[in-house]
């Protein structure tokens, strides 16, 4: 998205647009962290020279602009092995001690575009673990057709790729990848032990099952105080005991209110896990 | 609530300007100040003890959702954009980089404005690209003050000329006068 903001939201625009958006598709704005949600509303609407607020509602009353405000709504993940240290803990500490010869059930909520996910998987496949499973969800139907064919562009894997050298300087990156001339498709074969699946933190009521280990990193920063400790409670009660969880560098469980009930594993790498 | 909310945007040639003001600014200063330094993105370590050798005021990396205190210096995380809300809180994202940096300038001096409008005090200094110049703008329209370091003193002049570009900027100064102005804004203005 460019940078320069044409109409700039005050206080009570942004609550007709949360509450439009509310009534319009049943989805809520509200749970999302104000500042950065406001911004790209902005910048979505610049694109279109939108100057008003009505126009910002005309335009969102259409459907099929919907799926694509909210396909740039949604921020998707930098790159693989963002923060090498946290993987090279992860490899090298933590997932051993989950591995007790059953099958590793993992969840990796609200998946973007993601980054994370296939970062883990070629960290599994790096450890010769074989037995799991992985549950990869989104609240959105567009984002997991994305997923399944997962492309990352040259210039982000160029990135991708000295972070991995960090990671493991004898290992070959592209050996995961077809690789394209814009494009290089993660192969699918590596995804055989990853369902999709749709699923709101915040809207669904059932559980999704009990895991092992769940991933959510940098996803926390995108919710609401409020809503950030209904979905912690929400992901703690999805954890196994003695279950690992870790959220990303920068995000913070000291609001939570059941925080004594996590074990801190690596109080910098926010890595924790389930006291029994 | 702080009176004040002292922000500094730099990028190439700003280390030494910025090294020296933590060296100036008084134990008892009354405002948070707010720093967004472009910097290697993979390096998370070092940075913030390297800018803490001299400084008097605690420096600080905020994680998302914490609470702003007056009289501390927030660096802004490597590879995260930082917002300031108006609960005085942060809110850090890993949106997609602007003018090639996270954390960006703009980022920060757009939402301090938004969410503290003329209790604002914007400042850019040497830079090699065109990061802060929509953020002070916003600084200024919101009403807040705005200062640019002199480009024909700044080592790399791109940042702060990009920023006269588009505002009247409230001052023009030297790094020395910066320095200065920043370091005794509580005795002008409370």
């Amino acid at each position: 998205m460019q940078n320069e903001i044409k109409y700039k939201l005050n206080f009570s625009d942004y609550h007709v647009i949360v509450d439009f958006i509310k009534k319009t598709y049943n989805y809520d704005f509200s749970v999302y962290s104000f500042c950065i949600s406001k911004r790209r509303i902005e910048l979505f609407f610049s694109q279109y020279n939108v100057d008003n607020l009505q126009m910002i509602l005309s335009f969102l009353s259409k459907e099929k602009f919907w799926v694509s405000f909210l396909e740039q709504f949604i921020v998707k993940t930098t790159e693989l092995f963002r923060d090498v240290e946290f993987w090279q803990k992860l490899h090298n500490k933590y997932i051993s001690k989950l591995d007790k010869g059953t099958t590793l059930n993992i969840w990796v909520p609200d998946i973007t575009s993601d980054e994370e996910l296939v970062t883990l998987i070629i960290l599994l496949y790096e450890l010769q673990i074989t037995d799991y499973k992985i549950i990869a969800t989104s609240p959105f139907n567009f984002v997991i057709e994305k997923i399944e064919n997962y492309k990352i562009s040259t210039k982000k894997f160029d990135i991708s790729k000295q972070n991995y050298k960090n990671f493991n300087p004898e290992g070959d990156l592209e050996k995961f990848f077809l690789m394209g001339k814009l494009n290089h498709s993660f192969k699918p074969e590596y995804f055989k032990n990853v369902r999709f699946k749709k699923f709101s933190l915040i809207s669904e009521q059932d559980m999704i099952g009990v895991f092992d280990f769940i991933l959510f990193r940098n996803r926390l920063l995108y919710y609401s105080s409020k809503a950030q400790d209904f979905v912690l409670n929400k992901l703690y009660n999805s954890l196994k005991i003695k279950g690992l969880y870790a959220i990303g560098v920068k995000e913070s469980l000291r609001n939570w209110q059941n925080i004594d009930k996590l074990t801190t594993a690596d109080k910098e790498l926010n890595i924790y896990f389930k006291k029994k | 609530m702080a009176n004040k909310y002292v922000v500094i945007g730099g990028s190439a040639g700003s280390f030494q300007t910025v090294l020296k003001l933590l060296e100036e600014l008084p134990k008892n200063y009354p405002y948070p100040v707010f720093l967004v330094l472009h910097r290697l993105k993979n390096v998370r370590s070092g940075f913030i003890e390297a800018l803490s050798i001299k400084s008097k005021l605690k420096l600080i990396e905020p994680a998302d959702k914490d609470p702003i205190e007056a009289g501390k210096v927030y660096l802004a995380p490597a590879n995260y954009h930082m917002y300031i809300q108006f609960d005085n809180t942060f809110s850090l994202s890993t949106e997609e980089t602007i003018n090639h940096s996270r954390p960006a300038i703009d980022i920060t001096f757009s939402s301090l404005a938004f969410s503290y409008t003329n209790k604002v005090v914007g400042v850019l200094l040497s830079g090699a690209n065109k990061d802060g110049s929509l953020g002070l703008k916003d600084i200024s329209t919101n009403g807040g003050i705005t200062v640019v370091q002199d480009p024909n003193e700044a080592q790399i002049q791109t940042m702060p000329q990009a920023a006269l570009d588009i505002i009247d900027v409230d001052k023009i100064l030297s790094a020395e006068e910066i320095i200065n102005f920043v370091t005794k804004l509580h005795l002008r203005y409370d």
